[in-house]
């Protein structure tokens, strides 16, 4: 009843949005435009349709494998008998510091599940407090669970999520097993996973040989019911991003490969993780910059387990028919605040990966054209929405505030397309989600663009293992410095060419500039 | 048994490298320099031993140290082990307490101190297979990544990052400047007072005297003379004192009337300067400014303004029959400006890039 009538809400909110872009339309003085911003706004459509053609192409390719592929993959693995069931499976549950309800909550449903899947699985619980061990034991004994079910408890210091990874894949390599017929699925402490996950994503490692890792469809709840405003939100910009990584990781699947093995619930080949490089990889992952030379990563375990895995070549898969339902913990009352804390954290984890990425040795046909495609993607769209919105903001200046307003109902419009075809994703789409969506957009592209220019930043949002301050103070002064510097480089060019297309400056300008320099010099 | 304890047994822990001070009391002893002693207890980090020389403890040196192991039908032995000493008083008596510090542990040496540990902890039993196992399987526990920088690069990067920067700020700086306070004018030549002498009626043309450009020339000298051609003659004089600048006709050709014959620069004029300036700037710019003057070759001088006034002047547009001059928009000035330094009157008629910049005046 109560669901009917927040549909029927939506629906009208919906209608009245439509309405306000119709009339919104029809305000818009056309004749304003002269032919130069005619012009202009060709240049910006090229962008545009370039942006909006990788959208449906995303959507499309989502539907076809959704629809299509995976529903053959599924079938297949339906139709197969025990060959395709794991020789032993293993839950590595990492916790650190969340509530107890909700560890209650992702260890009774994993185990539970382990208990429905009949394998002889062991479930690793990585921890850290005696409190959380004394729970975690309680949990298992109080759902008694068969003998081929089995609970190892290490309990390591606090020191990172890397750490509490690398203590559970040792487990797994000390286990003397047929570890290439063995899976090990990694669950996040507020990660709740569904009933029959184990079965139905273990067994598609039987069907694939070639199959390294999979990760499954998501979605998030609050701990507790929205309240205020900021919960609301925070509540509707979680199920949007879900909804859009479900287009995005459908997509990319299409190539038989995904470009994020989530930390909250994926699945791997036990004879991978129980590789040392693997497990060195991921407890102490580094990169060499160009500007910032070698540091350590301290977030993105699961970017690092990805790219171990897609450097050797292995096929991963995205599972939309599965959910794992997350507990998301408010960072920050304060939405604005909170968002912006989370965004730095996954676009720094992207970023500091995509480059190796793009290095691997043959990385088109290791990563297949379009995924390699989708990360030299990544680089990019931290300038298009930001170009768009700018050449708005100066066009207005140049040749009146009319251009601004054309772009809020350009802006209006696309949005609403756009999430009218994430009801592929989701049905329950929310009229807040066009605004969220461009929110996600420009204000993740300043993220992007910041993080970007910043890469050394890393910290969690709940362990605070930020970097430690470096012995050497020059290295810390320089991060800091150079990382301004490059990142007010990067705006200062990116506004003036902005300003070059709004006719702010002309070439005449750089030429006399140049000349005034060589006058003066 | 009830099911509680059945599932206990289904619990197990594992030992693990980042908890390397938990120290337990596991049966081994070491053997140091020939002699073997008792282990106390004993973490992954080190050991206390029992009954060896608290002299150790001063020489402040490592030595090479054998983990001895005894289990039910076999001994492992870790071997090789870096070790150095520290002692401790024990409060309850004189006696010091001797203990070990493991330095610089390798993969293999951790992996069985580790499965002793585990084994130990979930009361296994232990067999050569699994030390076998721990060390076949090579479980490597990474060093942590140092931060590296390559410090001469990272000056010179720096430096160049801030002198883009520099350069950047500079050219918007410079583009805000232009805009707000230096006025471009178009359209600049050089000029000079001249008088022109013409032809008064139709007629040939025939010089007194050769003339040529720079002859000195009186006010009233007779230059040519006129030979109408309905007959009658008429002299030709100079309006001014002067100097020639132009001849515009060969000896004896034919001229209509008005037509130049010859341009005459007036004795005391010099050269001045002639631009147009959009309208809109004229808010910015007086008379008595000084403005730069850019000439073909690329030389500058500075001229000072000494007029500006409308493209067309408003008695001509008076005159105009049918005229109505106030539907007309004035989009240019006339600005007149006068050399600062001296001007050759070689450069008459040179085009010339004039801008006054408002904010130096």
């Amino acid at each position: 009843m109560k669901e009917s009538v927040g549909k029927k809400k939506s629906l009208y909110f919906f209608i009245i949005y439509v309405l306000v872009v119709i009339i919104y339309a029809f305000l818009l003085p056309a004749y304003l435009f002269d032919p130069y911003q005619q012009k202009l706004i060709f240049i910006i459509a090229i962008v545009g349709i370039w942006r909006y053609t990788w959208f449906v192409l995303n959507i499309s390719r989502a539907y076809i494998y959704k629809n299509h592929k995976f529903k053959r993959i599924r079938q297949a693995e339906e139709e197969g008998g025990e060959e395709l069931d794991p020789e032993h499976l293993f839950l590595l549950i990492t916790t650190f510091r969340i509530s107890t309800s909700v560890t209650v909550k992702v260890y009774r449903e994993a185990i539970k599940d382990a208990i429905r899947s009949g394998y002889d699985v062991t479930i690793i619980a990585s921890i850290v407090e005696m409190s959380e061990e004394r729970l975690v034991r309680k949990i298992f004994l109080n759902l008694q669970p068969p003998e081929n079910i089995k609970l190892v408890i290490t309990r390591i210091k606090g020191t990172g999520k890397r750490d509490a990874l690398a203590a559970g894949y040792r487990v797994v390599a000390n286990t003397p097993i047929n570890l290439a017929r063995s899976v090990v699925a990694v669950i996040d402490g507020d990660s709740i996973i569904s009933e029959g996950l184990l079965r139905k994503c273990s067994r598609l490692f039987g069907l694939d040989p070639e199959l390294g890792g999979l990760t499954t469809d998501e979605d998030a709840q609050l701990p507790t019911k929205p309240q205020t405003l900021h919960e609301h939100i925070y509540d509707q910009w979680y199920k949007m991003r879900f909804a859009q990584r479900n287009i995005s990781m459908s997509s990319i699947s299409l190539s038989d490969r995904i470009l994020t093995l989530t930390g909250r619930m994926s699945m791997m080949r036990a004879n991978i993780v129980a590789e040392k490089d693997f497990i060195g990889t991921v407890q102490l992952d580094h990169i060499k910059h160009w500007r910032l030379g070698t540091f350590g990563f301290l977030t993105g375990d699961d970017k690092s387990s990805l790219y171990s895995i897609m450097k050797d070549g292995w096929k991963m898969l995205y599972v939309p028919d599965v959910m794992v339902n997350t507990v998301e913990e408010l960072v920050n009352d304060n939405f604005f605040k909170g968002s912006l804390e989370l965004m730095t954290r996954w676009f720094g984890n992207q970023y500091r990966t995509n480059s190796r990425q793009l290095n691997i040795t043959n990385a088109r046909s290791v990563v297949q054209t379009y995924p390699w495609y989708a990360m030299i993607d990544q680089r990019i769209t931290r300038w298009t929405t930001p170009y768009g919105f700018f050449i708005a903001l100066f066009g207005a200046i140049s040749w009146g505030a009319y251009v601004f307003f054309a772009y809020i109902w350009w802006i209006l419009l696309t949005r609403l397309l756009m999430i009218f075809l994430y009801r592929m994703s989701r049905e329950n789409i929310h009229p807040s989600w066009p605004f969220l969506l461009y929110y996600n957009q420009l204000i993740g592209s300043f993220v992007k663009i910041y993080i970007w220019n910043h890469l050394y930043k890393q910290g969690w949002t709940r362990q605070k293992t930020k970097a430690k301050a470096a012995a050497d103070r020059y290295i810390e002064w320089y991060y800091v410095v150079s990382s301004n510097g490059m990142l007010a480089v990067e705006l200062l060019v990116f506004v003036i060419i902005i300003n070059i297309l709004v006719q702010l400056l002309t070439f005449n300008d750089i030429w006399l500039f140049f000349h005034t320099i060589r006058g003066v010099l | 048994m009830t099911n509680n304890e059945k599932a206990s047994q289904q619990i197990v822990h594992e030992a693990e490298i980042t908890r390397q001070h938990a120290r337990y009391k596991i049966p081994a002893k070491i053997e140091i320099e020939g002699q073997t002693y008792k282990l106390l207890d004993w973490s992954l980090s080190g050991c206390a031993i029992e009954g060896i020389p608290p002299e150790y403890c001063d020489e402040n040196k490592c030595r090479k140290a054998k983990i001895i192991f005894q289990f039910d039908d076999f001994i492992t032995i870790v071997d090789k082990v870096d070790i150095d000493f520290i002692c401790k008083q024990r409060s309850s008596s004189d006696e010091k307490m001797v203990g070990g510090r493991f330095h610089n542990l390798n993969a293999s040496q951790i992996a069985i101190l580790n499965q002793i540990i585990t084994a130990y902890l979930n009361d296994d039993i232990l067999t050569e297979e699994d030390i076998l196992h721990a060390v076949s399987k090579q479980i490597t526990y990474p060093k942590k990544v140092e931060k590296k920088l390559d410090k001469k690069k990272a000056d010179k990067l720096l430096i160049l990052i801030y002198l883009t920067i520099f350069l950047l700020i500079s050219f918007l700086l410079f583009v805000v400047y232009q805009r707000l306070f230096v006025v471009q004018t178009v359209n600049g030549y050089v000029d000079v007072n001249l008088t022109t002498v013409r032809t008064p009626y139709p007629s040939y043309i025939n010089f007194t005297k050769p003339l040529h450009k720079d002859d000195v020339v009186d006010k009233n000298e007779t230059l040519a003379v006129a030979y109408f051609i309905g007959g009658g003659v008429q002299p030709i004089r100079s309006a001014t004192n002067g100097k020639v600048y132009t001849i515009n006709v060969l000896n004896g050709q034919f001229r209509n009337t008005a037509e130049p014959i010859l341009t005459v620069i007036p004795e005391n004029t010099q050269p001045y300067i002639i631009t147009h300036m959009e309208h809109i700037y004229f808010k910015k710019v007086s008379v008595g400014d000084v403005a730069k003057v850019r000439f073909p070759d690329g030389h500058t001088i500075k001229a000072e303004i000494t007029s500006i006034r409308p493209a067309e002047a408003v008695d001509v547009k008076h005159t105009k029959v049918l005229e109505n001059i106030y539907n007309q928009a004035r989009n240019y000035d006339v600005v007149q400006l006068k050399p600062l330094e001296p001007v050759s009157f070689d450069l008459m008629n040179a085009s010339v890039f004039v801008t006054i910049d408002t904010f130096l005046q």
